[in-house]
């Protein structure tokens, strides 16, 4: 037989149950609050003290006499039942990464106050060292003793217990942050809803108890702020509770709420996805919940799956549940097949109901955009012709109810939108466009791919590379690579612009060459339009060159920019029909 | 239980750090902390204990004046003194407050608390204070008869080695208060520590000159560091502070940056090494080499009152006229290496020579007096304003 002494466990098997599981992170203010849960608090005060470099949690628990200290500090031999929160009896220890003494001052009601200090660095520093941890747990905690009383304080009443985690490491400092450390306690510790600003928290909270969900809702208040669990926002598409109920062999083992949010984009911290919660404090994180279904999940809801049996316990680093049992199985299994029915109801959602596109049609309309909001009609109204499948959960069934009902609303709303476009009379911009764009249709190829680009959005403004078409078809033509001046010269054979006899009699708004021969004043007049409109160089807002165009009203610019793009297709289709006259 | 600690309104430059690691010491206990500096009339705490702390034997007025008013507005509270006064001279203090508790030297149990800085932002004095004072090291291997160290710390022992754990977070200077780094156990990775923090860094209480090597003086050089501060307190120390100033100045440190302490005024009731002339002697060597001297007057560890004791072999017009040449010849009390001040000590044939300061004023007595106004200026008399 083999025998275990104290020499069996070696001082690295501190590192593991610290450092190992709690990962120098946030959770030790996890194991110190359920601690504080478990002897009865109602409150507890976590702040931080000397500029962060100590983060103190404090309780108003029953607190502890001398035994119950000593019995505290014992390694994994919690005293607790099995129904306490805290059960394996090492969260004292948890904050040992994080700074270099825990101290613990406790008071039991008509006992005296007591304070014992574990130096953290010590133990750290002895993790590397193979002697026993026996011996290294008894030299790095110091005596238990006794503190003075205050006048204002009485033996007979006061009880309290406060962990001090001092003078936190600097490497620590960037994890124990205010923001950091608030979004941690809301995201993961038995906190009540902000029912001001998360109203349906109230009904929320109602249905939990109906199913005997047990939250162990504690008051947490950081820096004096108190702390809420998300959501913290009423931003809800329907406002309908989807309830869901996870039953394993006949056993109800879980109770999950959910609510669709109206943002459909995937869910961030704080306010994020859904969690598996156990007496109220979260067990792993959202994506513990969406990884159970292989397929994609668009988190688009908010929720808790609360678990309600004992038989499920959580693993110690609190991030997954045991494995040892058989319900884990079939429950993730229910899980995993819930989510996947989320998903679809998501989608047949986003395929049924485009309450955001009517906004933004409506908004078009007010600022008299009516080609967008036309087109949007057109293609909303065949979405929701759509077919889609629901998926079979009953859970989500009256979901399905509500969602037709407002996909019906929609359809309606999209008609009388279309006939309040159509009454609308056009106004001249919105002719000029269309009829800007009849002619984008019918122009050269090159033209007309380049126009699809630049007015996608219906942007109508002359734009930096307006005779790409132009320059793109002389490379073809010539096979040359020049830039679209050297083309032109080199295309149609012209080489400079001389000066007459006696100046100018008339002047363009822009200054503007002129010359003869008939061939080469095709090549200047490519040339010339380019100069005129947009020569890149010259080409910015502001500039005097540009003035008159940029000092007309829309409609004469949209005039303009339609004769600009006429006056190069003509050139398109001039260059289209030139011979080759020679290789370069 | 509620803590109030004082800081009697003595002069001082730096903040109380033995009461800053109290209050952390305190805090540590769950109790509620309060600092205040001198009398705080518009106090809305009830203190169950009071712990006030003290400085020099000669500042112990203010030290009695915040006994007294704290003891009378709160009868109940306990009261505590700590300091150099109160370990100095505990038997003075009870004589005159027979009610309270003396705590004799270090206080151990505190000392290695990381102060509690963030208390001073309710002091007007310290609001914005951004140094870390820091002792890595207490006690001395000297035994000077002088000093207080001796008595109050003892043997010299380290007490700090990651430098760099102990920076206050967002302050950007280092104060080290350590009595003498350079003979601390850890000194080499003390300063390998500094340098990698990259703060600036002041040893306040000076580097032992006769501990200085090549190694040591190039890592002080490689340090973000104002001023070196030694001392030359006997004659004999000559060659130490030549060799250690030569090393300093090798490895990269300008001379001028070396302020050199003069001990003057001294006397342990053993033969006199300190007279007006060798006192000379040693400012004469500090010109030489180019440095800052620094004059200090000796102070007996218990005098009550502050520049009245008188060595026998100084006369109370020398010790004026160190103090005059100081005002009028030096620079903030000091004497820099000003090329007239070095030569004025070199070519001084006595002390009286030496510090002087009339034929500097007489030459510019002989000089024309400079014009108040030229003529285009015609000043703007105010009635009742004396010209």
């Amino acid at each position: 037989m083999v025998v275990f002494t104290d020499e069996a466990f070696g001082a690295k098997l501190l590192e593991a149950i610290t450092a190992g599981l709690y990962d120098g992170n946030l959770n030790c203010l996890r194991e110190y609050v359920q601690n504080s849960i478990d002897s009865k608090a109602d409150r507890v005060n976590i702040r931080f003290e000397n500029n962060q470099t100590v983060l103190v949690i404090e309780d108003n628990g029953c607190g502890m006499d001398r035994q119950e200290l000593e019995e505290a500090l014992h390694l994994g031999k919690s005293g607790k039942p099995d129904t306490s929160i805290g059960w394996r009896g090492i969260g004292i220890w948890s904050g040992i990464p994080a700074c270099r003494r825990i101290v613990i001052v406790t008071k039991k009601k008509s006992h005296p106050k007591l304070r014992v200090e574990i130096d953290a660095d010590g133990l750290r520093q002895q993790y590397v060292l193979s002697i026993p941890a026996t011996e290294v747990l008894t030299e790095v905690t110091g005596d238990i003793e006794e503190l003075e009383m205050g006048s204002g304080e009485s033996i007979q009443d006061l009880n309290f217990t406060m962990i001090r985690l001092e003078e936190l490491l600097p490497n620590q400092r960037t994890i124990f942050i205010e923001e950091e450390i608030r979004n941690y306690l809301s995201g993961n510790l038995p906190v009540p809803f902000d029912t001001s600003k998360f109203t349906m928290g109230k009904e929320i909270d109602k249905r939990l108890r109906q199913h005997g969900v047990e939250t162990n809702e504690v008051d947490i208040f950081f820096e004096s702020k108190r702390v809420f669990r998300p959501p913290d926002t009423d931003d809800i598409f329907f406002r309908i509770i989807i309830e869901k109920e996870f039953i394993v062999e006949d056993e109800p083992v879980a109770y999950g709420w959910l609510l669709t949010s109206k943002d459909n984009r995937k869910l961030r911290a704080p306010n994020r996805g859904i969690c598996f919660k156990k007496k109220g404090i979260t067990i792993g994180d959202e994506t513990l919940v969406a990884k159970q279904h292989g397929g994609v999940y668009n988190q688009w809801q908010y929720g808790e799956i609360h678990i309600t049996t004992d038989a499920l316990k959580e693993n110690a680093p609190r991030n997954n549940f045991e494995a040892n049992n058989d319900i884990i199985d079939p429950f993730y299994k229910q899980v995993g097949d819930f989510v996947a029915q989320l998903q679809q109801m998501n989608r047949y959602q986003s395929n049924r109901v485009v309450r955001r596109q009517i906004e933004e049609i409506r908004k078009h309309i007010d600022n008299d955009e009516m080609r967008p909001a036309r087109d949007k009609v057109t293609r909303m109204e065949k979405r929701l012709q759509r077919s889609r499948s629901y998926p079979k959960e009953s859970a989500l069934q009256e979901m399905k109810k509500t969602i037709d009902k407002e996909s019906r609303g929609n359809k309606i709303s999209l008609k009388a939108l279309k006939r309040k476009i159509e009454e609308k009379p056009q106004d001249r911009i919105s002719i000029r466009k269309d009829r800007f764009n009849e002619f984008a249709g019918t122009s050269h190829p090159l033209l007309k791919k380049h126009l699809g680009k630049t007015t996608k959005k219906g942007r109508m403004e002359l734009d930096i590379d307006a005779m790409d078409p132009v320059k793109t078809l002389l490379k073809q033509k010539t096979g040359l690579k020049l830039d679209a001046h050297e083309l032109s010269k080199r295309a149609y054979d012209w080489k400079e612009i001389v000066k007459g006899d006696n100046g100018p009699m008339l002047c363009l708004p822009d200054e503007c060459p002129q010359n003869i021969y008939r061939g080469r004043l095709f090549g200047v007049m490519i040339q010339a339009l380019r100069e005129l409109f947009l020569n890149p160089s010259k080409h910015e807002k502001g500039r005097s060159s540009f003035s008159y165009y940029e000092s007309m009203t829309e409609e004469e610019r949209i005039d303009t920019l339609m004769e600009f793009h006429m006056a190069q297709n003509l050139m398109l289709r001039l260059i289209e029909k030139s011979k080759r006259m020679r290789n370069p | 239980m509620k803590v109030l600690l004082v800081e009697p309104a003595y002069y001082t430059r730096f903040p109380p750090l033995g009461l800053l690691k109290l209050a952390s010491y305190h805090r540590s206990r769950g109790n509620d902390v309060r600092l205040v500096r001198g009398i705080k009339e518009d106090l809305e705490f009830k203190p169950d204990r009071i712990e006030i702390t003290s400085l020099f034997t000669y500042a112990w007025k203010p030290v009695h004046e915040a006994i007294k008013y704290y003891h009378d507005r709160f009868r109940s509270s306990r009261i505590r003194l700590g300091g150099i006064y109160a370990s100095m001279m505990p038997d003075r203090l009870r004589s005159f407050f027979p009610f309270i508790d003396i705590h004799l030297g270090l206080f151990k149990e505190a000392d290695y608390y990381l102060p509690s800085y963030d208390l001073l932002d309710d002091i007007e004095k310290w609001r914005g204070w951004d140094s870390t004072i820091l002792f890595t090291s207490r006690g001395c291997i000297r035994n000077c008869s002088y000093c207080i160290v001796p008595t109050m710390e003892g043997r010299i022992r380290s007490v700090v080695d990651d430098v760099e754990r102990h920076v206050y977070p967002g302050h950007k200077r280092i104060i080290l208060w350590d009595n003498n780094l350079l003979a601390s156990p850890n000194w080499r990775r003390i300063l390998e520590g500094l340098r990698d923090i990259g703060l600036p860094v002041d040893f306040n209480q000076g580097i032992d000159a006769r501990l200085v090597n090549e190694e040591k003086a190039q890592m002080i050089a490689d340090l973000r560091i104002r001023h070196v501060r030694t001392a030359f307190d006997t004659l004999g120390q000559g060659r130490a502070i030549s060799k250690a100033v030569e090393l300093l100045s090798g490895s990269g440190i300008r001379r001028r940056r070396i302020f050199i302490y003069t001990l003057y005024n001294f006397y342990d009731g053993e033969s006199p090494s300190d007279t007006p002339s060798t006192f000379l002697k040693r400012i004469q060597e500090i010109a030489q080499l180019g440095c800052v001297s620094y004059p200090m007057r000796y102070e007996p560890l218990t005098s009550i009152v502050k520049n009245r004791f008188v060595s026998p072999s100084w006369t109370t017009d020398q010790l004026e006229m160190v103090a005059k040449a100081r005002r009028v010849l030096g620079y903030g009390g000091a004497f820099p290496p000003y090329k007239g001040l070095v030569k004025k000590f070199e070519e001084a044939q006595d002390f009286d020579d030496a510090f002087s300061v009339y034929p500097l004023n007489r030459d510019k007595a002989t000089q024309p007096k400079p014009r108040r106004f030229t003529l285009m200026q015609t000043p703007e008399v105010t009635p009742g304003t004396a010209r």
